[in-house]
């Protein structure tokens, strides 16, 4: 390179010199130092970090997230519509499959009979099993299950809770956590045939007197039907139809300092009452062994006056295909003794999440689609009443396919929770056995009350 | 020369025994084990028993102060006395049958026979219990139709009937157990005694008793040990039916551990009474193995 500048130097040296006039000639010899100044471009590699902004075109194929299956337990009603809309289980499917379509949801069916649907939650949950991701959790199991950690908290998951009563929400709660969503809720009530109280001219009862009144009265000139009819087997009804003619009565649960109150003067004459009405014939003896088909069976097919049950039938009594007694029926509160207060125990449902799942976040994305509106209001089409999601039964398409759904609000009212424990599946066991032991007669009633009482005070 | 690898027949012996001693140690020993562990802690709501409270044997003092304990062990002997006695007797008789009737028939009767056994016994409780209904129930109808009663009974819920019904669903399956145990003695009596006995003259009561009955006596004795151990465990029929009622007549002693395991969620009390009717059962067998000891030899 440098000889390369030096060549053009002389070069053009040469050419300048060529084209100045020509000089006189007198040849001095002079060694003259001359300093050029040479400017020089050095070509330096030198690695340079260099942030280039490329914009790349790429055909590329979608690649589709991981299917993930989700496993819902729940006992066989949730493959069953009562109404114009499909089962409740489809609902979700649909739902779940349009929003998330990687998930899939499984169904596991557990037990109907609430003690063995419990006992199969109990083992796969304390056994730390995967298998099941979100189960149905019932209205007693709250505290129990809340207290042994076998739920998990929902405060911040779920953004629809705002958009649900509190009181409901309330139902599946645990020292301020959320542990549920609610799908379904109900109440106890006292079912009456309307026809026939005002063709005797009964109203319907306010007292479990004016009830025995209208019962034997109808029951005298009729003496194919019953004249009140109620779940009274062996089974975690009969805690129901207890609770209800306990505070009916006047009793009350639990004394302020926690000890069992079923023994007292008023609890006696609530199972007292259940005996007298089963000796005298107003209630079949057949009820020590019904659970609440039997019962409601009976009522439905018109051969009983007073049903006492859950409110959940209103969406199928005027169904001429399921009831023998379309229009011919009216729904009140349990009655009540002067002193007493008339009492409708709850119960319900909710979908809680196994704290030993695999896919947490999948479970969580199926709750949130349960809790929408469009599933609870699939829930409350095929169910019926009560779903606590605010508004929805102001939705035509509710109204028009649960008609019936004002009768239930004077129920409402009435609302009573089972007996509050963290034991509480002992506790429903011990009620089961004395109780049952005294309307079948193998024990006296205040024996029966009084032993309730001693075990349900030894428990931790 | 190859040197064969020879065995004695000791070590040979225990090599056949080293699969059954594995799959006895896993689904048998090792939940013993855990039981007895379990049952010395606090553990409710969980199985983990390295975190729990250590309560020794105050699992066991709680079981013993437990009234309900107390009258389930009544009815649990109760019902085994029962039950036992009249599977074998029925059973006998079923077994003794089938020799009874022409070659071509056995097996037709013999496959009718054992029926009732290839039930599960959940399955049984549940076909059980709707021949019991009060509205629907077969045998109801069936009574009120022959006159013998006015209106179904409460088979299920009456206190002096569901004892009965209990004993009936469960001897029906295991009378057929009985049976099958009972061929195999019966067919091990020699024709030419009975024979002879029929030229001597002997009628048939005494041929049953004075050579049946001693030839097949080993049969006899270890049948009912069998099926005494198996009604003092019995829990899937009882609880099917009636789950213990009415009130607690019919809880079994098999019942508690069932509902302090899995419906109270309490493994350590629990697993105390599991391992207290463990302990019960393998106390009888082995007084009963030792009275019948001089009574099991086979005469030729």
């Amino acid at each position: 390179m440098v000889k390369r500048v030096l060549l053009s130097l002389a070069i053009l040296t040469m050419l300048l010199a060529g084209c100045g006039p020509a000089p006189t000639p007198e040849v001095v010899e002079q060694t003259v130092e001359v300093e050029v100044p040479v400017e020089q471009t050095v070509q330096v590699e030198v690695p340079v970090e260099q942030t280039v902004e490329v914009t790349k075109i790429v055909e590329q194929t979608a690649v589709p997230e991981e299917k993930v299956e989700v496993t819902l337990a729940y006992g066989r009603f949730i493959n069953l519509s009562f109404g114009p809309g499909p089962a409740p289980y489809e609902a979700i499917r649909t739902a779940v499959a349009e929003k998330y379509p990687n998930i899939e949801v499984q169904l596991n069916i557990t037990p109907d009979d609430m003690g063995s649907w419990h006992d199969s939650l109990a083992i796969w949950i304390s056994a730390e099993d995967p298998t099941i991701d979100i189960y149905g959790m019932d209205t007693p199991w709250v505290k129990e299950f809340g207290s042994a950690e076998w739920a998990v908290p929902l405060n911040d998951s779920i953004p629809e809770f705002e958009n649900y009563a509190e009181s409901g929400l309330d139902v599946f709660s645990y020292e301020g956590n959320r542990l549920g969503v609610p799908v379904w809720g109900s109440i106890q009530g006292l079912f009456y045939r309307s026809d026939l109280l005002e063709e005797y001219g009964f109203e319907p009862p306010e007292t479990f007197g004016d009830l025995v009144e209208a019962a034997e009265a109808i029951t005298a000139d009729n003496p194919d039907m019953s004249g009140y009819v109620w779940p009274g087997g062996k089974n975690e009804s009969l805690v129901m139809i207890w609770a209800a003619l306990l505070h009916g009565f006047g009793g009350q649960y639990f004394e302020d300092d926690g000890t069992c109150a079923f023994n007292s003067e008023e609890g006696i004459e609530a199972v007292q009452f259940m005996n007298d009405v089963i000796a005298s014939g107003v209630s079949p003896r057949e009820v020590t062994a019904w659970d609440q088909e039997a019962a409601r069976t009976r009522f439905a097919e018109g051969d009983a006056v007073f049903l006492q049950h859950n409110v959940s039938i209103v969406t199928w009594l005027d169904n001429a295909e399921r009831s023998g007694i379309p229009g011919q029926w009216g729904l009140i509160g349990v009655p009540a003794q002067p002193g007493g207060r008339h009492s409708g125990v709850t119960g319900g449902f909710a979908f809680s999440i196994n704290p030993y799942t695999d896919n947490l976040d999948a479970a969580l994305k199926v709750m949130n689609v349960i809790a929408s509106e469009e599933v609870q209001k699939a829930f409350a089409i095929a169910w019926g009443p009560v779903q606590h999601y605010e508004g929805l039964y102001e939705d035509p398409e509710v109204l028009e396919a649960n008609p019936d759904v004002d009768k239930i609000a004077p129920v409402l009212e009435t609302a009573l929770s089972r007996p509050p424990s963290e034991d509480y599946a002992q506790v429903s066991a011990i009620i089961q056995e004395e109780i049952h032991s005294a309307i079948t007669g193998i024990k006296p009633v205040e024996t029966a009350l009084n032993d309730a009482c001693s075990r349900v005070d030894a428990l931790d | 020369m190859r040197q064969r690898l020879r065995l004695r027949e000791p070590a040979v012996a225990v090599l056949f025994i080293i699969p059954a001693f594995i799959g006895l140690a896993v689904f048998f020993y090792y939940p013993i084990g855990q039981t007895m562990i379990f049952s010395l802690f606090d553990l409710d709501h969980t199985s983990d028993w390295l975190n729990a409270p250590f309560v020794g044997l105050g699992n066991y003092l709680d079981v013993m102060k437990s009234r309900q304990f107390w009258l389930s062990l009544r009815f649990t002997f109760l019902f085994s006395a029962v039950s036992v006695f009249l599977q074998f007797w029925i059973g006998l008789g079923m077994a003794m049958a089938t020799f009874a009737v022409v070659p071509r028939l056995r097996g037709v009767l013999r496959a009718i026979i054992i029926i009732p056994w290839a039930i599960p016994q959940i399955v049984q409780a549940a076909m059980w219990k709707w021949l019991y209904n009060t509205d629907v129930g077969l045998i109801g109808d069936l009574l009120v139709r022959a006159g013998l009663v006015g209106r179904p009974p409460l088979f299920l819920a009456d206190p002096r009937l569901a004892m009965g019904a209990v004993i009936f669903a469960y001897v029906w399956k295991t009378a057929s157990v009985t049976s099958i145990f009972l061929m195999g003695g019966l067919a091990m009596v020699p024709d030419h005694l009975i024979d002879a006995a029929k030229v001597d003259g002997a009628r048939t009561w005494m041929r049953f008793w004075r050579i049946t009955v001693p030839l097949i006596m080993p049969t006899i004795l270890v049948t009912l040990l069998f099926r005494t151990r198996d009604a003092l465990r019995a829990f899937d029929i009882i609880y099917g039916l009636t789950g213990g009622g009415p009130g607690t007549q019919t809880d079994v002693l098999s019942s508690f551990a069932y509902k302090f395991y899995f419906g109270y969620v309490e493994y350590g009390l629990g697993s105390a009474y599991a391992l207290i009717t463990f302990v019960l059962i393998l106390a009888l067998s082995l007084f009963y193995l030792k009275r019948i000891q001089p009574h099991l030899q086979f005469r030729s």
